[in-house]
């Protein structure tokens, strides 16, 4: 996927740290990615780790490109640093290890002896042992090993020593480790000059990789997803902030606590997620815009709430940062579980939307449009973000508030809510603006009429829930932008149609744009859609013709675009992280097109490489029923039924 | 100040509640509280659970949240945080406040949220046709527990001072002047306020005017409101008489902290300190340039 061309700057470097929580694994790779960034180049950490403080596999995955970032998660690597060799299998790797060129094992277990130099191979790779020996303390402080190893990685790659000391310095002073650690990283540092560059060349392609440094592009920055939708909030006039902890969205509501007091805002810590919910609507119903964000077991308590913002026309924006479950199930592991939830987990029929960010940048302009369709369509907002997303953090084009997302201008403000109200029917909900307003000014959660007086009447029960969902039709026509056609070297079925015209979709050639069909068509959603691009592109390069769609905007659910992809081929795959293939059920319940789940649901996010591997052997195996059938059509000139 | 109080705030709306009913009192108490202060109702924001004491705000013209059962207390927070310049005030009743919303509850008392409380006592669910509440007495015979209910009730005005409210009141909606003293107080008192007000369900339980004669006037015995020791033990006494037909029932402002600070004047103060830390978001984002540290 990622080739080393004979340009130095289009290579993709890979360093994974792997120990047990507590070793301080994700400070390394924080450390090695923010130092790669320091030095101008593109950067990312995906950090994998154990719902403990203390104990279980935990891993950082550091990527590193001269140009545009490489797949922040992948099933390759160059180098690992092996904390603790009980963690190696622990959790699922993808095949972590392969085409690593090294594994430098710093693990007790293996190295007993301080001073033992003998290498081996761990998970079928070359390992090299680290001479702790050189470094007393280690035996005092067995969480001095991250720094050691980090020593070891800047000597590699050519980090200058003064980056990764700053940052020690800067992590650890709180905690009065600065000398320890300094000294460890110095001890590896050494170590490795005198151990692993001569056991793995001085020539290796990626000795020195990291010097000299890269000229560093001006409107960069170093964001998590976590962060993104906390900016995105403040970007979008968010200034109340409700939450209860919870794994892994908490972060977001460190980010706002640290910066929304400077904007006038308040963050505000619930006893709960119902709390959390409630304080949202009350100030939404106040006037300020406010979110909260959680994580599954939040959610489903929210549901109540969300389906009370729906009818009485409260906007809420909710993030849900989800994580494997159901109940607690894995709290810091990745999937995409929580879509059926979001879609339909309230009771009654509501109106909602449900948004998923697929990257880092997605995070922050997504949320902004969640502030703004909750304004527009006066309902709850869920945004999907997962824990791998939240936790994932690299380099990326700085984020303006002032572009939309993909760079597309915002939809105008003045226009928030003229359609609140539907056809000749006059804007219903209160939230009065002030004394003069002559609008009601309670809401009730029970079926009301114009004047938000509880009614029961049929004739009012069949207006009201007819223009509340009604309401909802505008989002096909104004947020086509929000889904991603991919139709790129992909010729149509049919003639050129509006909807091909619309997305730019083949040659141009009004009447004569009909070809072969492609040979897959792939759906994707969240950061599964991010790997799942590159691994498209991969098999594109091996000369395949593959169309997709990457919806943002998952709900309402927007059939017109899913109908459209059988305009390239009748096959589509749908690759999302469950195990029941939430998406792909949607699709079926909404269309009627029956597509092929590509799954995964261990805790770990897809890596390209799998994606790749699943899609080339749909195709083939296609093909292979496709050759079989027309063979037999043509055999006796009847299709067997059975 | 206006010569009918009731139709300054009223929405033309017939009260849904039974004739004869106790809440209509409070409601009547309250709207002349309003009036009094002079709090427009564009002013003021009155929020509510699910139940009849609940359905309050449907029938003025106030501002207004008719929420979820047992959810009124965050979404005042939520009002308060919003606009701190309106006041607010939770109509709730003793299975809305108590039984569903109890950790509410006692999280708004214990943060001292600046909120009026007012929880109709009625000790059973009328709306869904009697079953017995948090504070039912022992025995009482609900739908749902026709044995007898088996458990001791909750006493409200214990709980709110354990769980941090700065005042607590008591009273009886047949003494409509005394009511309406007792939420007066509640909205000039700055902090979390809760007025409990014994207000029996007519149609399921019958009138109970005779209650009257055993209220006992805190404030006419020189109770001390600001000791602890005696407030909790007042608080205590409001269900004796479920065991001794001779036992009063104290009412009265039964506790009254001068010393707590409310969370609203806290917000204050963090926004203070935090004023201007970042002018803009841009500025963090300047912060996460590559190379700035962490």
């Amino acid at each position: 996927m990622d080739t080393d061309g004979g340009k130095s700057d289009a290579f993709t470097l890979r360093v994974i740290f792997r120990g047990e929580a507590g070793d301080g694994i994700l400070n390394a790779g924080d450390m090695l990615m923010r130092s790669a960034a320091a030095l101008g180049f593109s950067a990312a950490v995906h950090k994998s780790f154990p719902p403990t403080i203390r104990g279980g596999a935990c891993s950082a995955l550091v990527t590193v490109s001269g140009e545009e970032l490489s797949a922040p998660v992948s099933s390759a690597a160059d180098f690992v640093f092996l904390l603790d060799k009980s963690t190696l299998f622990v959790h699922g790797d993808g095949g972590t290890y392969r085409g690593a060129d090294g594994c430098a094992n710093t693990g007790s277990s293996v190295n007993a002896n301080n001073g033992d130099n003998a290498n081996g191979r761990i998970g079928g790779i070359k390992s090299f042992a680290l001479n702790f020996g050189l470094c007393p303390h280690i035996n005092i402080h067995p969480q001095l090993k991250s720094s050691f190893a980090l020593g070891v990685a800047s000597q590699i790659l050519g980090v200058p020593e003064r980056l990764i000391l700053n940052l020690i310095t800067e992590k650890l002073r709180k905690k009065n480790l600065t000398e320890e650690n300094e000294d460890a990283f110095r001890k590896g540092h050494e170590s490795a000059a005198e151990s692993i560059i001569p056991a793995i060349g001085a020539s290796h392609k990626h000795a020195g990789r990291l010097s000299p440094p890269m000229p560093m592009p001006g409107n960069r920055v170093v964001l998590d997803g976590n962060t993104a939708v906390a900016l995105g909030a403040i970007s979008a006039g968010c200034r109340i902030y409700a939450s209860y902890p919870i794994t892994p969205a908490t972060p977001i509501g460190e980010r706002m606590a640290q910066y929304l007091h400077s904007f006038g805002g308040f963050a505000y810590q619930a006893e709960d997620e119902i709390s959390a919910i409630g304080v949202t609507a009350g100030a939404w119903y106040s006037g300020v815009p406010a979110m909260t964000a959680t994580s599954g077991p939040g959610l489903s308590l929210m549901q109540e709430f969300l389906g009370y913002c729906s009818m009485t026309e409260t906007p809420a924006v909710v993030v849900d940062v989800q994580r494997a479950g159901p109940s607690t199930g894995m709290p810091t592991m990745h999937s995409q579980d929580d879509l059926m939830a979001a879609a339909f987990g309230g009771h009654g029929e509501d109106q909602r939307i449900v948004l998923a960010a697929a990257s880092i940048e997605e995070c922050f302009y997504l949320t902004i449009e969640a502030f703004d369709m909750a304004q527009r369509f006066r309902c709850p907002v869920i945004l999907l973000s997962d824990s791998a997303l939240g936790n994932l953090r690299a380099t990326c084009r700085r984020p303006d508030p002032a572009l939309g997302l993909d760079g597309m201008p915002k939809i105008a403000a003045e226009s928030a809510f003229d359609i609140a109200g539907c056809g000749d029917e006059p804007p219903q909900p209160p939230h009065p603006a002030g004394p003069d307003d002559a609008r009601p000014r309670r809401i009730t959660g029970l079926e009301h009429d114009e004047h938000c007086m509880p009614s029961n009447s049929a004739e009012n029960r069949v207006r009201q829930q007819y223009r509340r969902f009604s309401k909802m039709d505008k989002i096909e026509l104004d947020y086509s932008h929000m889904q991603t056609i991919d139709a790129d070297g992909v010729t149509l079925r049919t003639p050129r149609s509006e909807f091909a015209k619309k997305f730019n979709i083949g040659n141009g050639d009004e009447d004569n744009d009909a070809g072969p069909p492609a040979d897959l068509c792939v759906v994707s959603w969240g950061l599964s859609s991010a790997m799942t691009r590159f691994a498209v592109a991969a098999l594109r390069k091996r000369g395949l013709k593959i169309a997709c769609l990457y919806p943002r905007l998952l709900f309402p659910f927007i059939s017109g675009h899913y109908l459209k992809l059988l305009e390239f081929c009748p096959r589509i795959a749908v690759v999302e992280s469950n195990y029941t293939g939430q998406l792909a059920s949607m699709i079926r319940m909404y269309t009627g097109i029956n597509t092929i789940p590509v799954k995964k649901y261990c805790g770990d996010p897809f890596t390209p490489e799998e994606i790749e591997a699943e899609l080339y052997n749909i195709i083939q195996m296609e093909n292979f029923i496709l050759d079989i059938s027309e063979h037999e059509a043509g055999g006796d000139g009847e299709v067997p039924h059975e | 100040m206006s010569n009918r109080p009731h139709e300054r705030y009223s929405n033309g709306r017939k009260p849904s509640w039974c004739s004869g009913c106790s809440y209509f009192t409070v409601l009547s108490a309250l709207t002349e509280c309003f009036d009094e202060r002079d709090i427009a109702p564009e002013g003021v924001n009155v929020i509510s659970g699910i139940g009849c004491s609940s359905r309050l705000p449907l029938f003025l013209n106030c501002l207004g949240m008719h929420t979820l059962h047992g959810r009124p207390l965050p979404a005042a927070i939520g009002a308060r945080l919003a606009r701190p310049d309106i006041p607010v005030v939770v109509a709730t009743g003793d299975g809305d406040l108590l039984s569903i919303g109890a950790a509410h509850f006692v999280h708004a008392a214990r943060k001292n949220f600046d909120i009026t409380v007012i929880c109709f006592d009625n000790r059973m669910y009328a709306m869904t046709k009697n079953q017995a509440s948090p504070t039912s007495p022992v025995g009482y015979k609900g739908s749902l527990t026709p044995y007898g209910k088996l458990s001791a009730p909750l006493n409200i005005a214990e709980l709110a001072i354990g769980s941090g409210a700065s005042m607590v009141c008591r009273a009886c909606a047949y003494d409509k002047a005394h009511t309406k003293k007792m939420i007066g107080a509640a909205l000039d008192h700055r902090g979390f306020s809760l007025v409990e007000v014994i207000a029996p369900c007519r149609t399921f339980n019958g009138q109970q005017r005779e209650i009257l004669e055993r209220m006992d006037d805190l404030q006419d015995r020189g109770h001390e409101v600001d000791n602890r020791e005696s407030a909790m033990r007042e608080a205590a006494r409001v269900y004796d008489s479920d065991n001794n037909p001779k036992a009063v029932i104290p009412i009265g402002v039964i506790w009254k902290s001068g010393g707590m600070i409310c969370f609203d004047d806290q917000v204050g103060r963090v926004l203070d300190e935090n004023t201007r830390k970042h002018s803009s978001v841009d500025e963090i984002l300047d912060d996460l340039k590559p190379g700035r540290g962490w």
